[in-house]
């Protein structure tokens, strides 16, 4: 019985909300097209526009083609979407087999989009048996599939959640469906990536195995398929799963010795460099009456082991080094130290709304202290502002506070425009030190419904599919990431929403899709850099258009 | 099986609180379980994964630990603080647990237990779901429900139940089944829980070979037996929608972090006919559930909270879907109740083992919910949930819906049982020399929708007895039924009404067991379960019925089957003739 409502309970909490057949809410745009099948129309396939930002979306439109192959979506509102068919068994362009990922494409209020075709091909099948050295089953583990893009770098393939869809059976069977034609590498179990931190709970983490017994990708052999291929006997061999460890040790306080009893101890990566905390994890895990903590299964390799005080505590721990290499660590000493408090006033800018206003005190600031060097990071989140803005942030290690606010669908139209100490702005956070305490801090809060929306115009070449350029808007001269955001899609649109009127400037960045970045995105990093944009945004839609010059690109290295 | 970990007991009550001594936090001690895999079919499981959970503190924090099983197929957990355990073998390879009996107290573990983790060969169920024109039916879900025990006796909550998708060829394997009958259906509405689109969303399902829930046929599977071509044939018949939304309940700051989850069960038959959540938020809190046929349902929606205290609910709600969609179902979300108190160790001078130090921590507490003949299938169907103390002996139960609650517990070792059940009644007089108190192992604990109810005090004592043995017929060559159910009943006059005095245990081999009752004249009296009685529900003990109570003490007192049990005493071979 507890058994189950344990499971119950994880299986609710990946629930998401299957799509209502149920009108669009009022839009007034269409997204038409067809549906073809080796150029023959392909009747009776459902295919699905996905608002592209919205989590767990209660209502996905959602109709079938008729005899002709033709979809139409009527009354669209405006915004970024995904459209996708969902053919099991079938394949069709940046989706895979089960329409996980579809075209992106953006849509204007009045707009008619309806020449889009969706190509459907038939899916290639791949298939095999998963053994250990001794030749027995690994039941219930799904694969990992990369296809080799143009540039013979392999590509992950979706293969549904945890890899259900390719999880082999209790013979060690697996046998993935609808790929598209391609080569690919097949491969089972887990890699520890390079910064990148492993919270093990239920999983046996096998060493990272590619067909036929390969460790690494370069001694991998390729698994290659046409369109509707069926390819047999692609059995992979893999070696004994890995074993995880414990921390054990004692938390006191720097002052006086004295153990610090019911205080949470989290644990991060050591940075490849050495000298930053990369991703850090918490699994709950408290000093006892004495002090005394055991943190669990941690796989072999270099971390810090950190206090992490309850909110309002005003403590901070340095962080502490250990290396786990094939046996527990035991008597890892961790100090309390006193910390010092951020305190001020938040407003509201640009707005005389009463009812806007009255909202200060739903707002709820986050602030994120990092460092350059190796500081535990602390996040200190849900500080209140009263009713007069003002405001403490308690517990703050010494470093670097960067605010933001916490995320609230409906409050999602107010940004945090600038963050100033006495009359300073701090686009880069505000500097203080152990035990300091800080106070005339000023967070200035934005509050507006504008939008951007954007066309990207290039000339002098293409945008290759493995780049995607996303567009940041800041305040002038502020920070990267304070404001919103957005990707720009096949089309080259994107939109930008939830905007206070003002004087913003448009920033672009590329980034890939890949495991790694694709051959020349160092030029494409250096073209994008000197790229900005002023504009000004009032309450309504606001166009932009963003002149991309490709002919410049590697032209000035 | 460790013969330590088998007690449930029942309830308590008692006169006067002695002299109570709490625990002591200071100086934990750490030990080590030990364990190993045994399998029907003897063959080692070496290499799995074995996840070790604790209770830990005055809510039920789940912290866990994994490690992989040797060679031999054994794995060792140290440096544990000495609290309780369960263990999760969580890489089975196609092996299941065996099923357990469902008045079996939760499988718990302490340190220097050694587990026995016994696993037997799953079934497995593999064919094809076709169109009428044999013409496969590719990625759709196909669900195999577990609606009877392997001895034939009727499951009421048929939430057992384990998915695979079709493939190309519209081939589905499912694995890893405990024996039992099975009912298999492609497209059930509860098995989308991963919220792929597909293209089958609002169908109705179809059931093998190619039917409606209701002329399902049913599947007899065997440890580590296959069924083959277990085939279903599609019949592509939509389903209704059922759909709502979530209301009340708005978590604090305009926290849209949890989710409302809501369940669709089947009435009164109790099947698992879809789960979903709902986005807490001033509009987007909908729910829907698609491709459901006609039919009497029942909806549950509850919604978590970071620390547990914080979770609601909302009333079950029956629905009948007849020809067409229902919509606009408002699921009012309620504050749940809890129990607040204390568990004090009496101290004794007739200690059955003076070193035995037991952690407070080691005990877990249960509250049980009597439920009433008229409610329904979902009323407490998965809310039962079990709780530890603190360091200090203070617990919190949580997550209440109203009703009337007895405390279950289950305790470390043999040496204890539960005393008294007490809270202090009506308003805190400080002034009062002592305080008036309730017994609640008398009258159990009624809770009114999100009532916090303070200040309960379970007493547990040394010197608990137990007495284990076996059900034989009475006259040569008689029969016992396939399920048994055995009762121990206080003798004393003075005990007639107290409810941790009664025990009850059902036995399917005939042996049975009562651990951690207190020293005193016990009554024995078996009883047949009637056959479609379900097998996967706890059935409340007579005992708490003041009616059924007094029928039993009358039978008992007939049978004269009275045995005397002085403190610290262990009985282990009575012969019960039946």
């Amino acid at each position: 019985m507890f058994k189950q409502i344990f499971t119950l309970f994880v299986v609710v909490l990946l629930t998401t909300q299957l799509g209502a057949q149920t009108p669009l809410k009022e839009g007034t745009a269409t997204v038409a097209g067809v549906v073809t099948l080796k150029g023959e129309p392909a009747r009776n396939v459902l295919v699905v526009l996905q608002a592209a930002e919205k989590y767990q979306q209660n209502q996905t439109p959602r109709v079938k083609t008729d005899e002709a192959g033709r979809f139409r979506f009527e009354r669209v509102k405006a915004g970024r979407y995904t459209l996708g068919a969902v053919a099991p068994g079938y394949s069709a362009p940046s989706e895979n087999m089960y329409g996980a990922q579809g075209k992106s494409i953006t849509v204007a209020e009045g707009e008619t989009l309806d020449t889009l075709e969706i190509q459907l091909r038939f899916g290639a099948v791949i298939t095999g048996r998963v053994t250990d050295s001794r030749g027995n089953a690994i039941v219930g583990h799904g694969l990992e599939l990369f296809r080799m893009n143009e540039h013979e770098k392999p590509e992950r393939v979706w293969l549904g959640p945890n890899g259900m869809f390719s999880a082999t059976d209790d013979r060690g069977i697996y046998r993935v469906f609808g790929l598209p034609e391609g080569r690919y590498l097949v491969s089972l179990g887990f890699e520890q990536r390079p910064n990148s931190i492993t919270m093990t709970t239920v999983r046996v983490l096998y060493p990272k195995t590619y067909y036929p017994n390969a460790t690494t990708i370069a001694d991998a052999k390729i698994v290659k398929v046409s369109e509707g291929q069926e390819v047999t006997g692609i059995d992979i061999s893999i070696g004994a799963a890995r074993k995880n460890y414990d921390v054990a040790g004692r938390l006191t306080y720097s002052e006086n010795g004295q153990p610090a009893a019911g205080v949470e101890i989290g644990y991060g990566v050591v940075a490849s460099d050495g000298k930053r905390i990369g991703p850090t994890a918490n699994n709950d895990f408290k000093t006892d009456a004495n002090g005394e903590f055991r943190l669990q299964n941690i796989l072999p390799g270099k971390y810090v082991a950190f206090a992490d005080p309850e909110l309002g505590d005003n403590w901070y721990s340095e962080p502490v080094r250990f290396e786990i290499g094939e046996a527990d660590v035991e008597g890892l000493e961790l100090k309390l130290h006193r910390s010092g408090t951020i305190s001020g006033v938040a407003v509201i800018e640009g707005t005389a709304d009463p009812i806007v206003l009255a909202k200060l005190t739903a707002l709820r600031l986050n602030a994120f202290v990092s460092g350059s060097n190796l500081i535990a990071p602390t996040y200190r989140n849900k500080i209140t502002p009263a009713a007069n803005g003002s405001f403490t942030a308690k517990g703050i290690a010494p470093g670097r506070a960067v605010f933001s606010l916490a995320y609230n669908e409906a409050l999602s139209a107010f940004t945090i425009l600038r963050v100033e100490r006495d009359g300073v702005p701090q686009s880069e956070g505000i500097e203080i030190g152990a035990g300091e305490q800080i106070s005339g801090v000023r967070v200035v809060i934005g509050y507006g419904k504008g939008v951007i929306r954007g066309q990207v115009q290039v000339v002098g070449g293409v945008i290759p599919n493995t780049i995607q350029i996303r567009v940041y808007v800041r305040q002038p001269g502020g920070r990267m990431s304070s404001l919103n955001s957005a990707t720009v899609d096949v089309r080259g649109q994107f939109r930008i929403e939830n905007l206070p009127s003002g004087e913003y400037e448009l920033v672009l960045s590329p980034s890939y899709r890949s495991e790694e970045a694709p051959s020349g995105f160092e030029e494409w990093k250096r073209l994008l850099e000197d790229f900005k944009q002023r504009v000004t945004v009032g309450e309504g839609e606001t166009p932009v258009t963003i002149p991309l010059d490709l002919s410049r690109k590697g032209g000035n290295q | 099986m460790n013969p330590k970990l088998q007690f449930w007991t029942c309830i308590v009550c008692c006169g006067l609180l002695l002299s109570l001594a709490s625990v002591s936090a200071s100086a934990q001690q750490r030990g080590t379980i030990t364990g190993r895999i045994v399998t029907d079919d003897g063959i080692t499981l070496s290499g799995v994964t074995v996840m070790l959970m604790s209770y830990s503190g005055g809510i039920s924090t789940r912290s866990f630990k994994t490690t992989l099983t040797d060679e031999e197929g054994k794995f060792q957990f140290t440096g544990l603080p000495q609290r309780t355990y369960t263990i999760n073998v969580t890489e089975s390879l196609g092996y299941v647990t065996a099923p357990r009996p469902v008045n079996a107290p939760p499988q718990v573990y302490r340190i220097g237990d050694q587990a026995v983790i016994r696993l037997m060969r799953g079934g497995v169920i593999t064919g094809r779901v076709t169109y009428p024109n044999g013409e496969p039916i590719i990625g759709v879900y196909v669900t195999a429900f577990r609606v009877r025990d392997a001895e034939g006796a009727p499951l009421k909550y048929q939430t057992n139940f384990r998915t695979r998708l079709t493939d190309d060829r519209g081939v589905y394997r499912i694995y890893g089944l405990q024996p039992g009958s099975y009912i298999v259906a492609a497209n059930h509405s509860g098995a989308s829980f991963y919220g792929n689109q597909s293209p089958f969303d609002g169908d109705a399902a179809t059931y093998h070979p190619a039917s409606p829930h209701d002329t399902a046929s049913e599947l007899q599977v065997a440890a580590g037996t296959e069924l083959a071509n277990i085939d279903i044939r599609y019949r592509s018949e939509r389903g209704h929608v059922l759909s709502g939304k979530v209301i009340g309940g708005s978590a604090p700051n305009g926290s849209t972090t949890y989710l409302a989850n809501i369940m669709l069960l089947t009435y009164p038959a109790g099947m698992h006919a879809g789960i979903t959540a709902s986005r807490p938020g001033d509009t987007d809190n909908g729910f829907a559930f698609l491709g459901i046929p006609d039919g009497e349902y029942e909806l549950i929606a509850d919604r978590g909270s970071a620390d547990g205290e914080g979770n609601l609910r909302a009333e079950s709600r029956r629905v009948t879907v007849r020809g067409g969609d229902v919509i606009g179902i408002e699921l009012k979300l309620m504050p749940m109740a809890s129990i607040t108190g204390r568990v004090l160790l009496e101290a004794s001078t007739t200690a059955c083992d003076p070193k035995a130090k037991p952690s407070v921590e080691e005990f877990m507490i249960v509250p049980r919910r009597e439920e009433k003949a008229t409610e329904t299938t979902a009323q407490t169907f998965r809310y039962q949930q079990a709780f530890v103390p603190d360091e200090k002996g203070e617990f919190k139960l949580y997550g209440l819906i109203a009703g009337q609650y007895r405390i279950a517990s289950t305790l470390p070792g043999e040496n204890w049982f539960v005393k008294s059940i007490a809270s202090a009644t009506g308003p805190a007089n400080t002034t009062a020399k002592s305080p008036a108190t309730t017994d609640l192992g008398r009258s159990g604990i009624t809770l009114k929708s999100g009532e916090k109810l303070s200040g309960v005090t379970i007493t547990i004592a040394d010197g608990a007895v137990s007495l284990r043995g076996t059900l034989a017929p009475a006259k040569p060559g008689g029969r016992l039924s396939s399920r048994m159910r055995v009762h121990l009943i206080p003798a004393e006059l003075t005990a007639v009404e107290d409810a941790l005095r009664y025990g009850e245990t059902i036995t399917t081999d005939g042996s049975f067991a009562f651990t951690n009752f207190a020293p005193g004249k016990y009554w024995l009296l078996a009883k047949a379960v009637p056959d479609n009685d379900p097998a996967d529900r706890l059935p409340m003990p007579l005992a708490w019925n003041a009616t059924e109570r007094s029928k039993l003490r009358k039978e008992a007192e007939a049978a004269k089957h009275e045995v005397e049990l002085k403190a610290c005493q262990r009985i282990s071979e009575y012969v019960l003739k039946f």
